[in-house]
């Protein structure tokens, strides 16, 4: 048990500024990638509302698509298969688009869940004192919807995180891919990838626990709801 | 004189720093029909679920037919508490109605009635089912057997529970605010029920805020307050002529609705 | 156009093997992660012992935070550097369930604590033992109310076996990229893959949800 240990020990100062190092790209990767996600979900949202049946159809076909097929799948398509079609992303681009465009569909899900959960009553009542449309929804329906959108898109997040892993088989730079190079070099794998386990455990799990208590804290926040 | 079914002695009962229980002694005769009535947090229905053991009093003991509930003695003297699964056997002997009923939402009315019989209590399928089918006639909801729980109203609903109890063939019944639950016009089907089975001669104790069906169907009624036994004795001597000023408060505050109906 | 035809069905015919390593991977996952997320929900919901709750959950962070490459990895490559080796499709299954055992325990132990306390009271009170209480009563409630997240691993199982493709087991992407190298047909070999994913997914949706409506209209 001693000599299991001990290797953390002396193998930390060159390991652990590698991971580091690495993380910050896994970090970067997830943030691009989320943005993305975010940004085209919000506009996937707006199209599954719109009056228009082509658009919502262009939109509920867009999303089933997306969580039909595996993440990895997605992302070796667009490093090796769009090449052939003309247009080279590097690991990372065809990571931070991958990551988007799958997690686009999740936040879609989340956006309007969270829009739906805001009782009718409470539009209504902005409308009848007079606020316009707009600013019905800026000042009264998305912060409301907020509170409910928040623990799921942390978690979204989070999931997006441990997806960047994926990333490491599309020749990304990231914490997954330096780990397996690591790991021929050291010949050391067990502990390598024990201790990059460790390293995105160190990122994620505050972000759930937070996550969660967050979840809880609105949850008590509430107390009277909209007129049934 | 009828012999002794129940005895309570010295029950107390502590959450944290609230003594719930302050040391209840009673007994309960063969076929006696005993009311447990008093204001909210008196302790009566702490008091009740002691005896069946869902609740572990911190001091006292309950005996059934001289036997021992919930504790088991041990060598070198004193008693520890059983476990749920020693506890089964003699839990089968009490038959329990709790106020929000506690139907099992996934069975239908006929089988929430048969389960325990079939797991419980060593029937076979057939006999189970019998025995329900009869159970359910007695609360006049045979015709509900195919029915799952959602669909009945409160009132059958309760009736359902009560047949459950009943198909232990338990030598207690014990009610916890049976209609508390209830809207009111659903409340008097459920006290018919209960009646019937006090007429039958049943050993029961019925926790309740009905203080005129108390009077008219309960032998005896103890009225509890703040963890203690304040007035017992006969029902309509506790309730119409209450000794205590205590009493005479709590009565008095349900009196006036009662002569209005009366 | 017939001869792209051919090719795709080729391409898919090869793919075919894969899908087959897909389902195997994911049944034996999920038969573990079933199995394990039940006993380990039970245990945290109704063991008295704080130790063995903590370990339980220290069990389900440590799996749900790290990404299952991660374990994968571990389970594949770190094992086998002590001496156990794994054959691709062994480590991915216990890779696979385990993290599945994490997210199952989650999901079952939550359905478990939000019934209502009465529904044991009063199985308990007609005299059933706690495990029978168990058994009869709160299982079948539970496995109601948890159906929708069932539903939505086992989907999300079959997809995530494409991760296998990374320790060599011999599913769909691993003979995808394989295909692309030798032959080329990139664009024709990934539809071919996703097609495929799409023909596992969707019946096990589809049965998921089919069921999930008898079980709320069987009342």
């Amino acid at each position: 048990m001693n000599t299991f240990f001990s290797v953390f020990l002396q193998y930390w100062p060159e390991w652990g500024p590698r991971l580091a190092e690495a993380a910050k790209v896994t970090a970067l990767l997830s943030s691009a990638g989320f943005a993305i996600a975010l940004l085209l979900g919000a506009l996937l949202v707006v199209l599954l509302r719109s009056s228009w049946p082509v658009l919502r159809l262009a939109a509920n076909g867009f999303i089933q698509a997306v969580r039909t097929v595996p993440l990895l799948a997605l992302l070796l398509a667009l490093y090796f298969g769009l090449p052939p079609l003309g247009l080279t992303l590097s690991g990372f681009w065809a990571g931070v688009i991958g990551l988007g465009l799958h997690g686009a569909a999740y936040v879609a899900e989340i956006l309007r869940g969270g829009l739906s959960a805001v009782h009718r009553g409470q539009r209504e009542a902005a409308l009848a004192v007079g606020l316009a449309p707009h600013q019905v929804f800026v000042q009264v329906v998305f912060p409301q919807a907020l509170r409910v959108m928040l623990p799921p898109l942390l978690n979204t997040y989070v999931a997006l995180l441990k997806d960047s892993s994926l990333c490491a088989l599309i020749a990304t730079d990231e914490l997954m891919l330096t780990a397996r190079a690591m790991s021929s070099e050291f010949f050391l794998p067990l502990h390598i990838f024990l201790l990059v386990g460790v390293f995105y455990f160190a990122i994620a799990f505050p972000l759930s626990m937070g996550s969660r208590l967050l979840a809880r804290r609105l949850s008590q926040g509430r107390k009277v709801m909209g007129a049934a | 004189m009828s012999p002794t079914l129940l005895q309570v002695d010295g029950l107390k009962k502590r959450y944290g720093a609230l003594d719930v229980l302050k040391g209840i002694s009673f007994d309960l005769a063969k076929g006696e029909t005993l009311s447990l009535i008093g204001p909210s947090g008196s302790g009566k229905s702490t008091c009740l679920r002691c005896l069946n053991f869902l609740e572990r009093p911190n001091e006292g003991s309950v005996l059934l037919e001289g036997e021992r509930i919930g504790q088991l003695p041990q060598k070198h003297g004193g008693f520890r508490f059983m476990s749920d699964r020693e506890l089964a056997p003699q839990r089968r002997e009490i038959g329990m109605v709790f106020q929000l009923f506690y139907l099992w939402p996934h069975l239908n009315v006929r089988d929430n009635v048969a389960l325990g019989s079939i797991k419980a209590g060593g029937l076979s399928k057939a006999e189970a089912y019998e025995l329900a089918d009869e159970m359910l006639d007695k609360v006049h909801l045979s015709q509900k057997a195919g029915e799952f729980p959602e669909r009945l109203s409160g009132g059958q609903q309760q009736r359902v529970a009560i047949a459950r109890a009943l198909a232990q063939r338990p030598k207690l019944m014990l009610f916890d605010e049976p209609t508390s639950a209830l809207d009111p016009e659903l409340v008097g089907e459920v006290l018919n029920v209960i009646r019937e089975l006090a007429e039958e001669g049943r050993s029961m104790i019925l926790v309740t805020h009905e203080i005129r069906f108390a009077r008219d169907v309960a032998d005896r009624v103890i009225f509890m307050d703040g963890g203690h036994i304040v007035e017992q004795g006969r029902a309509a001597d506790v309730i119409n002529r209450p000794q205590l000023e205590r009493t005479r408060n709590f009565l008095g505050q349900v009196a006036a609705p009662m002569e209005r109906c009366a | 156009m017939t001869p792209r035809l051919d090719v795709f069905g080729g391409i898919l015919a090869t793919l075919m093997a894969g899908a087959v390593t897909a389902a195997e991977v994911a049944a034996g996952a999920f038969a573990m992660a079933l199995a394990a997320g039940l006993l380990l929900a039970v245990l945290s919901t109704f063991a008295r012992s704080r130790a063995l709750q903590l370990a339980i959950a220290a069990y389900t962070e440590w799996m749900r935070n790290v990404p299952a490459l991660a374990h994968l990895f571990v389970i594949y490559f770190g094992l086998a550097a002590i001496g156990l080796r794994l054959s691709p499709k062994l480590a991915a299954i216990l890779g696979l369930g385990l993290v599945g055992a994490a997210v199952l325990c989650d999901v079952f132990a939550a359905a478990l604590r939000s019934l209502h306390v009465g529904q044991r009271e009063s199985a308990l009170s007609v005299g059933m033992t706690p495990w029978q209480t168990l058994r009869h009563v709160l299982l079948p409630q539970m496995l109601r109310l948890a159906w929708p997240s069932l539903g939505n691993y086992t989907s999300q199982l079959l997809k995530d076996t494409s991760i296998a493709s990374a320790i060599a087991a011999p599913e769909i992407m691993f003979f995808a990229r394989n295909l692309v190298t030798s032959t080329f047909e990139t664009t024709l070999v990934y539809v071919a893959a996703m097609l495929l994913y799409a023909l596992m997914v969707l019946p096990i949706s589809w049965g998921f949800a089919r069921l999930e409506h008898r079980m709320e209209h069987s009342r």
